[in-house]
């Protein structure tokens, strides 16, 4: 966080809320209080819900029938003649080294969209917790791309279609790679999700993108190309090298003032997880105190990789980071999903620093902890 | 959640309900109302909330839902009338941060409050406004961005250059 924001955070503490709310929720919280109908209510909407997921699965029936009977047309761009831009190339790869050092393939995939816009899924990378789509974009001839087009919306479901229901929170960005030379209303995307629940593998997982804008975080946005597109893909890792460690009861951190044990770290290339028992934590305490932690990896020429540290001026190995707390049979757990800014060589890793605890990864080291 | 807590939740939250259904109407009645509409809607719906932890992201979702469909509502009085007019401004002790966020653009207004105000990450953010996490990030830029310029141009420009 910079100064300016622990600046306005300060500020914004100092906001005189109105008598009268306060006096309404006064109100409000006593009716609650009195109110003896929650049973009667929690069958009025089961029923209610049950009644919506059959109407969904009606129209859902529909439109499919309906998608089928439109002729697709099928439009395949040129492929770049100078250079190969694969995933590989974007995640900085060295596209000379064998991708087999790094565990990690890319898949082609194609998969088509319905015509004005014609998208193609062409290739994918995907580990645990991270997606990366390479999706090549044909727009009508007189738009030309560039940097400031995008999506007015995008995001990722569950299943085979757009369903808010099913919607997996984590899109991160959708941005530009190149354009055609030849052609420039065709052009290709990168389209990032961190995941933050787990998916089972085989899952059916659909992109949806929606309104294809020019500068649209601007002031004066223009629509380009109206409509909502979604491809959908098998979820199934094509990472293959990864670090699993399974916690223990050996494996316990100093944590604010307390204790936590390790439950689960995961590394892949693309980023890592750390997920901790916490319920040695006053869970009244969570939103008010400090719940950062630190975190590094060996190397094995004895550098140390910074993810995640208490102090905001280190500069870490991280591109996006997200914090998710969940309560299962009495305990709390507190699980850290960061993604790496660049692949990292899983070769290269010896082992992980929580806090001042120590986990090797290879054999022939100990855990140790000061 | 046990509904006997839920009143305690809300007593802890209720001040960054209001301040978000305030960001979205703009109007002190309408933003009570919304506030304790969401208030009654949530404790109705105690039961879709699976994880405690997610409490507080959860039911600002619900309040700013009740604030859109206040705002859907006054829109559709008859003649057209602007309802913007009618509304009556922000008192004068708010404070002067909370009078220059007001004055933004609403979509960087709204992450802006639930950033620093309501004190959410900026996936709660993207869950609650249902937008992805890199718009998220774009429009607290930029609304961040337009704080700065504003309580520059207010005299207060000097101590965020020594800040920076």
């Amino acid at each position: 966080m910079t100064k300016l924001d622990k600046e306005l955070k300060k500020m914004s503490k100092h906001v005189n809320i109105p008598e009268s709310y306060d006096r309404k929720v006064e109100e409000t919280l006593e009716k609650l209080v009195e109110k003896r109908e929650i049973p009667q209510k929690e069958e009025v909407s089961q029923k209610k819900s049950r009644r919506k997921g059959i109407l969904q699965v009606v129209i859902c029936t529909l439109c499919i029938i309906l998608l089928l009977s439109l002729s697709i047309h099928d439009v395949r761009a040129n492929i770049f003649d100078f250079f190969q831009h694969t995933l590989m190339d974007f995640l900085q790869h060295d596209l000379e080294e064998n991708t087999e050092d790094y565990g990690v393939e890319s898949v082609d995939i194609y998969v088509e969209s319905k015509p004005d816009l014609m998208m193609e899924l062409q290739e994918a990378v995907i580990d645990s917790h991270n997606i990366y789509l390479l999706v090549k974009i044909t727009a009508p001839t007189d738009i030309e791309f560039a940097e400031n087009i995008t999506f007015d919306y995008y995001c990722f479901c569950e299943g085979q279609n757009y369903n808010i229901n099913q919607l997996l929170s984590g899109a991160n960005s959708c941005e530009l790679l190149e354009v055609s030379r030849e052609r420039p209303n065709v052009a290709t995307y990168i389209v990032n999700m961190v995941l933050e629940q787990e998916l089972e593998v085989g899952t059916e997982v659909t992109a949806c993108f929606k309104d294809l804008t020019r500068d649209p975080y601007s002031d004066s946005p223009e629509l380009l190309v109206e409509g909502m597109w979604s491809l959908t893909f098998p979820f199934e890792p094509t990472v293959t090298d990864n670090i699993s460690i399974e916690g223990n009861s050996d494996m316990i951190f100093p944590y604010n003032n307390t204790t936590a044990t390790v439950e689960r770290i995961e590394v892949t290339p693309l980023g890592m997880v750390v997920m901790a028992d916490i319920s040695n934590f006053p869970s009244d305490e969570w939103g008010i105190s400090d719940t950062s932690l630190s975190v590094r990896l060996k190397m094995i020429d004895g550098s140390e990789e910074v993810i995640l540290s208490h102090n905001l001026e280190d500069e870490t190995f991280v591109q996006c980071s997200s914090r998710e707390c969940s309560e299962e049979n009495g305990k709390f757990y507190q699980k850290d999903v960061i993604e790496f800014p660049s692949m990292i060589n899983m070769n290269m890793v010896t082992g992980i620093y929580i806090e001042d605890l120590y986990i090797p990864v290879r054999e022939n080291e100990t855990t140790d902890s000061n | 959640m046990r509904r006997t807590e839920y009143c305690e939740y809300v007593s802890r939250y209720r001040n960054q309900l209001y301040m978000t259904a305030y960001s979205i109407l703009k109007n002190e009645m309408d933003a009570e109302d919304a506030a304790c509409n969401a208030i009654l809607k949530g404790y109705e719906h105690l039961d879709q909330l699976k994880n405690s932890y997610k409490f507080k992201p959860w039911l600002i979702t619900i309040t700013k839902n009740e604030a859109l469909k206040i705002r859907q509502k006054r829109l559709e009085l008859p003649g057209n009338e602007k309802v913007e007019e009618l509304l009556k401004p922000a008192q004068d002790n708010y404070s002067e941060l909370w009078d220059v966020v007001q004055n933004l653009k609403e979509e960087y207004r709204l992450v802006v409050v639930m950033f620093y105000y309501n004190d959410l990450s900026i996936r709660d953010i993207a869950d609650v406004l249902d937008i992805p996490v890199g718009t998220v990030k774009s429009r607290l830029n930029r609304g961040r961005e337009q704080l700065k310029e504003v309580l520059k141009g207010k005299g207060e420009g000097e101590s965020y250059d020594e800040i920076r």
